[in-house]
C-alpha cells in the first residue's frame, strides 16, 4: 500500500454538508478498490483540503475520484518523513 | 469435576439398520443375518456368559448338536476375523461366549434405555426439564425396531419391549411438551407415533387435539378423515366415538376465540362444546386447510400423461415433498444429482426425459441454466415438469415451484412470490443454516413484520433473492420452476434475466414452461429467451403430440371407466395427440351412449375442448359449480377457506364441493407452504367455467370478490382489489386499489407494472365525482411520471396535468394544486428541463424522483462499472449492467457508465466488435453530455479496444482525439495516458523506443500501475516480435510487478506469458517451464480475459511441444 495525498480547492468555500455528500458519493467506489481513507486537512476558509489516503496507487484513488464525480486538482503518492518520536 | 469421557472406539447400532463402526470407520465384514443376530445376541445379554451349547441351539435349531456346535465355532471365527481387536471385546473360552461389558464400545440398545431410566428419575423428582432432554435422547436413539430385518423368534419379545418402551417415553414427552404448550414439537413426535401405527386412534386423537392447539384446524380436521379412510381400507371399521366427537368439537367451534377453542380441547374428547362468534371472520388462516381432509379418490396405479389424473402419490408431490424431509442418508453432496434420475410416471415422454436428463447433465457443468419447455396448451408441460420435481425431490434436491396467471401480469414479481412461499422459507438445514436476506420482506412482508424495508435500489431486490437461492444451492440441487412465463411480469422477468446470470455457475437451475404461440406476445419475456439463447444459456425443449399407441394407454390408465370400450382412432384423431384433449374426449365417448364410429355431423361428440370441458362441467352437482364459479373468478390458485367466505358457503358445503371438483379432475391442490391451495387442473378448465357465466353475474361475484378481499384479508394484493372491483363495476374502489398496487410497484422498482396500473386506475377515474376524481388523477399521475416517461410523452402529460391542474384551482382543492405542481416539477425535471424551476422546487423533485427508473438505472449503472473496471464479479456487473440499460430504455435514455461498463466486459470477454460500437456510443454520449472524463475514458478504452486487435494506426486517431480532451483537463493522468498509449501505437508500427520511453517514465511518476503494466506488457510483445529479448524480459518483469501491485489478475497473467515466452526465446526453457507451472497454480482462469485466457493457451502449446522434446 502506498500513502496517497489528494488535493482540492473548491470555490465557493466547501460546507459541511457538501463536504459529508461527497464522502458519501465517494465511499463505494473508495471500498471498492480497497482504498483507506486516514485523515483530511481542510483549510480555515474551507477553500482547500488535503486529504491522506492508503491505496495500491495513485491512479487507482484518481479512478475512483473522478468514477464518484469527486472533483479534485491533483493527487499524488508520497513519502512520508516524520519528526522521530 | 466429572470425569471426561473418551468417545467409544466401536460403535454399535441395533435399533433400525445395523450398523458397526470401529474409530469412526464402518466394519464392512458383518454382512450376514446370522453373524449380526450373533454379535446383537453377545451384547444384549453381556451381563451373563452365554453358554456355546445354547447359542448353538439357538442359532441352528433345525441342526443337529454337532453340526450347530460346527457353525457356531465357523461364526465365531468369522465375528473374531471382522471385527478389529475382537479380543478387546470379546471373552471366549470352551464353554462360554461373553461379551466384555468393560470394554470401549457404543451401543444404541442401552443408550436408549439409559435415557429412559434417567428420564423416569427426572419424571419422579419433578425435574421436567432433565426428563424431557432424556427422553428426546432416548427418541434419538430409537432409530427404528431392534435388529430391523430380522425374524429370528429370540428376537422378538425383545424387540416388542424395546418398541414398547419407546411408544410410552414418546407419549410422555408429547404430554409434557403439550403441557408447555410446546405443540409444533409435540405434533412432530405425535407424528412419528402415527407413521409407526397408522391404526392408533388414541395418536389421531392426540394428533388432532394438538393442531387444533396450535391454531391449524384444518390439519385437525384432515387427520380425522386420514383415520376414517385407514381403518375403513385396513380394518373394514368406522373411527369410534372419542375421535367422531372430538372432530364434531373441532368442526363445530366457528364462534370463539382461539383461546377460547383451545381451553375448549379438553383431554376428554367426549365432551362436545358450543362455541359461538364468529372464528372464521377473526381468523381466517385457521381454516385455510380444511379441504385437504378429503379422502384421496381415484386410485389410478400409473399416472398419465395428464396434470389432472392427479392421485395420491401427485398431492403426497405437493405437500409432504415439499418439506423436502429427506434423510441425511439420501442428500448428494454439494448440490450434485446422480445420474440417471428416476424415470418418470408418464405416457410416451421418454425422449422429452432424455433431454431434460441431459440438460441437467450439460447444466452441472455449466451449460444452458436454463430449461425452456414449449408446447401448446394441454400437451402435458405442467406434468412434465411436476415429474421433474419429483426426481429431483427424490435425491434430497430443493424445488421452488411459481405459476403465472394471465389475470395476474401486473402483480410485479408474483411469480417469485409464489415459487419463494412454495418451500419453508424458515427452515435451516440439517448441516448448513439457511439465512434470510433482510431485504426478501419487501417481496414477502411476513418475514419481518408489517414494515418492508425500504430499498435504496433494484439490485437490492434482486441480490437477496440471489442470495438466497445461492444459499441453497451451495449444498443442495435447487431448481426453480416457473410455470406459463408467457404471462410473465415485466420485473419477474428482469430478475429471472439477473438470476439466471448470476447463478449459471451455481447449481441451481431454472425450468420454465410456456405455451407456444404465446410467449413471443410478452416482449420482456421474447427478449429474455432471446439474450439467453444468444448467450447459449437456454436448452428449449418441445413437447410433442402423443401418438396412437400412446394415446390409447393414456386412455387406459386413465380413471374412465374401463368397462366403457372407446374408439381410440377417433380419439387420437380427433385430439391430435394432445393428452388433455385426448382425455376430454373420452370421457365425453365414455359417458355418452351414442354410436362410436358415427362421422356424421350430429355426432354429439365435438372435436372442440372447450365444449367438452363445458359438456362435463355442466354435468357437476349444484355446490360443486356454485364453487367452481367462484374459483374461476379468483383467477389464480385459491384459498378454499376465502372462497368460503366470500361465496358464504357454510364448511361442509365447501368440503363436499371440493371433494366433488377434486374427484372430477376439475381442481387439484398446489404447492403451498403457507396453506393447502387449489387451483384448478388447467388453465383451460379455468377459462371455461369462467366463459358459463353470463356478464351480469361475472360483475356481481368480481365485486363481491373485491369486497371480501379488502375486508376479509388484510394481506390482499391491492392489485387483486383492483382487478376484481374493476370487473365488478366498483370504480372508487378500483381507483384507490389501482393507486395503491402501482405504489407498491414502484416501492419494488417494477415500473412497467406501475405505469400499467396508473393508466388502468386512470380509465376508472372517469366516473368518480369532480373531487375525487381530480385527485385520485393528479396521484396517479404523479406514480405514472416516477415510472418513467420518454421525452415524446411530455407534451401530451403536461397538457393532462395542466388540465387537472386547472380544475384543481377552479375547484379551490389545495392539495391537489400542490400535486398538479409537484407533478410538473417532476416530469420536466426527469428530462433536464428545470431552468425556470427554483431552487427549493428542485429539492421536492429531488425528494420525489428516488426511486424513478432512471435514478435507478444511473445507481446500476454505476455500481455495475464499478466492478467491471476493477475486474472484479464481472457476472453481477454485467447483470446490474444490462439491468440499468433495460430500465435506461424504458424512458428511451442511455447511461454513460453503462455503456463504457458494458463495453469493458465485451472487451474483456474478447467480444472486441460489440465492445468497440458500445464505447463508440459512451464517446459520442459522453461528448453531447460535455462528461470530459467519461469521453477520456471511453477513448481510452477505445484505444484499447484498437491495440489488442492490432490495429494500431485507427489507435493512434483515438490516442490523439484523447490528447486533445486531456489537455483541456486539470492536473490528471489522461494527458500521460494519451501520450503512452499514442506511444505504443508508434511502438507497434514502427518501433519508435524514445516517445515510449518517456511515456513509461511519466507512468511511473504518477504511480499509474495499471496502464503501466498494460504498455509494458504490449511493448515487451513488440520486442519479443522483432527478437530482442532482453528488453523484452525486462519490461515484462515490470510489467508483473506493477499488475502484482494493482492485483489485476489478467494484467499478471499477460505480463507473466509474456515474460515466460521472452524466457523460451532465450534458451532458458526449464525455467519458463517451471514459472509457467506457478503461474498455472496462481491463475484463477475463471476470472481472467479472453485475451489472457488465449495468451495462457498459446503457451500451454508452448510449453508441451518443448516437453514433448525431452527424452
Amino acid at each position: 500500500m502506498a500513502r496517497i495525498v489528494v488535493e482540492t480547492t473548491y470555490d465557493p468555500p466547501v460546507t459541511d454538508q457538501v463536504w459529508d455528500e461527497l464522502n458519501q458519493k465517494a465511499m463505494p467506489c473508495l471500498e471498492a478498490r480497497q482504498i483507506r481513507w486516514i485523515r483530511s486537512l481542510v483549510s480555515q476558509d474551507r477553500r482547500r483540503s488535503v486529504c491522506e489516503l492508503d491505496a495500491v496507487d495513485a491512479e487507482t484513488v484518481r479512478d475512483a475520484y473522478r468514477r464518484a464525480s469527486v472533483p479534485f486538482d491533483r493527487i499524488w503518492t508520497a513519502e512520508i518523513l516524520a519528526a522521530e518520536e | 469435576m466429572a470425569e471426561e469421557r473418551q468417545p467409544p472406539i466401536l460403535c454399535v447400532r441395533l435399533l433400525g439398520n445395523f450398523c458397526l463402526t470401529y474409530e469412526g470407520k464402518p466394519v464392512t465384514g458383518v454382512t450376514s443375518d446370522r453373524l449380526r443376530a450373533l454379535l446383537a445376541a453377545l451384547l444384549l445379554h453381556q451381563d451373563t456368559p452365554q453358554p456355546r451349547q445354547q447359542l448353538a441351539f439357538q442359532f441352528w435349531a433345525d441342526a443337529t448338536e454337532a453340526q450347530a456346535r460346527t457353525n457356531l465355532r465357523k461364526a465365531l471365527h468369522q465375528l473374531r476375523y471382522t471385527l478389529p481387536h475382537a479380543d478387546r471385546f470379546l471373552s471366549v473360552d470352551a464353554k462360554t461366549l461373553q461379551w466384555r461389558s468393560e470394554s470401549s464400545f457404543c451401543l444404541d440398545v442401552a443408550e436408549f434405555e439409559a435415557a429412559l431410566v434417567e428420564a423416569e428419575k427426572a419424571r419422579q423428582a419433578g425435574d421436567w426439564q432433565t426428563a424431557q432432554t432424556a427422553w428426546e435422547a432416548a427418541n434419538h436413539w430409537y432409530r427404528g425396531e431392534l435388529l430391523q430385518g430380522l425374524d429370528e423368534d429370540w428376537i422378538l419379545p425383545e424387540r416388542e419391549r424395546l418398541h414398547q418402551q419407546w411408544m410410552k417415553g414418546l407419549e410422555a414427552l408429547i404430554d409434557l411438551l403439550e403441557s408447555q404448550q410446546q405443540y409444533r414439537a409435540a405434533i412432530l413426535h405425535a407424528q412419528q407415533l402415527l407413521n409407526h401405527d397408522p391404526l392408533q386412534e388414541a395418536t389421531y386423537c392426540t394428533l388432532m387435539r394438538l393442531h387444533d392447539l396450535n391454531g391449524d384446524r384444518a390439519s385437525a380436521l384432515k387427520l380425522y378423515h386420514q383415520c376414517m379412510t385407514a381403518l375403513r381400507e385396513e380394518l373394514g371399521i368406522d373411527p369410534g366415538a372419542t375421535i367422531r366427537h372430538l372432530y364434531e368439537q373441532i368442526l363445530n367451534q366457528d364462534g370463539s376465540s382461539p383461546e377460547v377453542a383451545a381451553e375448549s380441547l379438553t383431554r376428554d374428547s367426549t365432551e362436545i362444546i358450543s362455541l359461538d362468534s364468529s372464528l372464521i371472520n377473526q381468523f381466517p388462516k385457521l381454516i385455510s386447510n380444511h379441504s385437504s381432509i378429503l379422502p384421496e379418490t381415484q386410485a389410478v396405479y400409473r399416472s398419465p400423461n395428464y396434470i389432472e389424473t392427479h392421485t395420491k402419490n401427485h398431492t403426497e408431490t405437493h405437500t409432504k415433498n415439499n418439506t423436502e424431509n429427506v434423510s441425511a442418508s439420501q442428500q448428494p453432496s454439494l448440490g450434485k444429482l446422480s445420474f440417471p434420475i428416476a424415470p418418470p410416471q408418464l405416457i410416451g415422454r421418454q425422449q422429452e426425459w432424455q433431454t431434460i436428463q441431459a440438460w441437467l447433465q450439460n447444466a452441472e457443468q455449466g451449460q444452458s441454466p436454463m430449461l425452456l419447455v414449449v408446447g401448446e396448451p394441454g400437451i402435458g408441460k405442467t406434468r412434465l415438469m411436476e415429474e421433474l420435481q419429483a426426481a429431483i425431490q427424490a435425491q434430497a434436491g430443493v424445488v421452488l415451484w411459481g405459476r403465472a396467471f394471465e389475470a395476474e401480469m401486473v402483480r410485479a414479481y408474483g411469480i417469485w412470490v409464489d415459487a419463494l412461499r412454495s418451500i419453508d422459507l424458515a427452515r435451516t438445514d440439517s448441516d448448513q443454516p439457511i439465512s434470510l436476506p433482510i431485504d426478501l420482506a419487501s417481496l414477502l412482508p411476513e418475514l419481518q413484520g408489517t414494515e418492508p424495508p425500504s430499498l435504496a435500489d433494484r439490485s437490492r431486490l434482486f441480490d437477496a433473492v440471489v442470495q438466497y437461492l445461492s444459499q441453497w444451492a451451495s449444498h443442495r440441487f435447487l431448481l426453480v420452476i416457473l410455470d406459463d412465463i408467457q404471462w410473465l411480469d415485466e420485473a419477474s422477468t428482469a430478475l429471472l434475466h439477473y438470476a439466471v446470470r448470476l447463478l449459471h455457475r451455481s447449481s441451481v437451475r431454472f425450468a420454465c414452461t410456456a405455451r407456444q404461440a404465446e410467449w413471443q406476445e410478452n416482449l420482456p419475456i421474447a427478449k429474455l429467451i432471446q439474450a439467453m439463447r444468444r448467450e447459449r444459456k437456454l436448452k428449449t425443449l418441445e413437447v410433442m403430440p402423443l401418438t396412437s399407441p400412446q394415446v390409447a394407454e393414456l386412455v387406459q390408465w386413465s380413471a374412465i371407466d374401463p368397462q366403457t370400450h372407446l374408439n381410440i382412432d377417433r380419439i387420437f384423431a380427433d385430439s391430435g395427440g394432445n393428452p388433455l384433449f385426448a382425455l376430454e374426449i373420452a370421457r365425453a365417448l365414455s359417458q355418452d351412449h351414442s354410436p362410436q364410429d358415427s362421422q356424421s355431423p350430429q355426432d354429439p361428440i365435438t372435436p372442440n375442448l372447450d365444449s367438452l370441458i363445458a359438456d362435463r362441467l355442466s354435468r357437476l352437482d349444484q355446490s360443486a359449480r356454485d364453487l367452481m364459479i367462484w374459483a374461476a373468478a379468483m383467477g389464480r390458485s385459491f384459498d378454499p377457506a376465502t372462497v368460503a367466505q366470500i361465496a358464504h358457503c357454510p364448511l361442509p358445503q365447501l368440503l363436499n364441493a371440493i371433494d366433488h371438483l377434486e374427484r372430477q379432475s376439475i381442481i387439484r391442490p398446489t404447492a403451498a407452504q403457507t396453506g393447502l391451495n387449489y387451483d384448478f387442473s388447467h388453465d383451460i378448465v379455468r377459462q371455461v367455467a369462467y366463459q358459463q357465466l353470463s356478464p351480469p353475474r361475472r360483475r356481481l361475484i368480481h365485486l363481491q370478490i373485491a369486497h371480501a378481499l379488502q375486508t376479509l384479508d388484510r394481506e390482499a394484493n391491492p392489485g387483486d382489489i383492483a382487478h376484481h372491483a374493476a370487473l365488478g363495476g366498483d370504480d372508487s374502489l378500483a381507483v384507490r386499489a389501482f393507486l395503491e398496487a402501482a405504489q407498491r410497484c414502484l416501492r419494488l422498482f417494477a415500473y412497467t407494472e406501475a405505469a400499467s396500473l396508473t393508466q388502468r386506475g386512470l380509465q376508472h377515474c372517469q366516473a368518480l365525482p369532480e373531487d375525487d376524481r381530480i385527485s385520485f388523477a393528479l396521484q396517479l399521475l404523479q406514480v405514472y411520471i416516477l415510472a418513467g416517461v420518454r421525452r415524446e410523452q411530455i407534451p401530451t402529460l403536461q397538457t393532462d396535468l395542466l388540465h387537472w391542474l386547472t380544475a384543481a384551482q377552479n375547484r379551490q382543492l389545495t392539495d391537489a394544486i400542490t400535486l398538479g405542481l409537484q407533478n410538473l416539477i417532476l416530469l420536466n425535471y426527469e428530462h433536464g428541463n428545470f431552468s425556470s424551476v427554483r431552487h427549493h422546487s428542485l429539492q421536492v423533485a429531488e425528494l420525489s424522483r428516488t426511486a424513478d427508473p432512471l435514478t435507478t438505472a444511473r445507481n446500476l449503472a454505476y455500481s455495475g462499472s464499478c466492478l467491471a473496471e476493477i475486474e472484479q464479479e464481472m457476472e453481477r456487473a454485467e447483470a446490474l449492467l444490462l439491468e440499468a440499460q433495460s430500465l435506461a430504455a424504458r424512458v428511451g435514455e442511455e447511461i454513460l457508465d453503462g455503456l463504457i461498463g458494458l463495453g469493458y466486459i465485451r472487451l474483456h470477454q474478447g467480444e472486441s466488435v460489440e465492445a468497440k460500437a458500445l464505447f463508440q456510443r459512451g464517446w459520442q454520449l459522453a461528448q453531447a453530455e460535455q462528461d470530459h472524463w467519461r469521453e477520456c475514458s471511453a477513448l481510452i478504452y477505445l484505444a484499447m479496444a484498437e491495440l489488442e486487435t492490432h490495429q494500431p494506426q485507427v489507435a493512434l486517431s483515438y490516442c490523439r482525439e484523447l490528447a486533445r480532451v486531456a489537455a483541456q483537463m486539470g492536473e490528471g493522468s489522461e494527458a500521460p495516458f494519451a501520450s503512452a498509449l499514442e506511444a505504443l501505437a508508434q511502438y507497434q508500427i514502427w518501433q519508435e523506443a524514445p516517445a515510449l520511453t518517456a511515456a513509461l517514465d511519466t507512468l511511473r511518476q504518477i504511480d499509474a500501475n495499471r496502464m503501466l503494466a498494460y504498455i509494458l506488457t504490449h511493448a515487451a510483445e513488440v520486442d519479443l516480435h522483432h527478437q530482442a529479448t532482453e528488453r523484452a524480459i525486462v519490461r515484462a518483469e515490470e510489467a508483473l510487478v506493477a499488475a502484482h501491485k494493482v492485483n489485476y489478475a489478467s494484467e499478471v497473467a499477460l505480463a507473466w506469458t509474456v515474460w515466460i515466452r521472452a524466457q523460451f526465446a532465450a534458451g532458458q526453457s526449464r525455467i519458463a517451464v517451471e514459472s509457467w507451472q506457478q503461474l498455472q497454480q496462481q491463475c484463477d482462469r475463471s476470472i481472467v480475459s479472453h485475451r489472457a485466457k488465449t495468451a495462457m493457451d498459446q503457451l500451454a502449446v508452448q510449453v508441451s511441444s518443448w516437453l514433448a522434446t525431452l527424452p
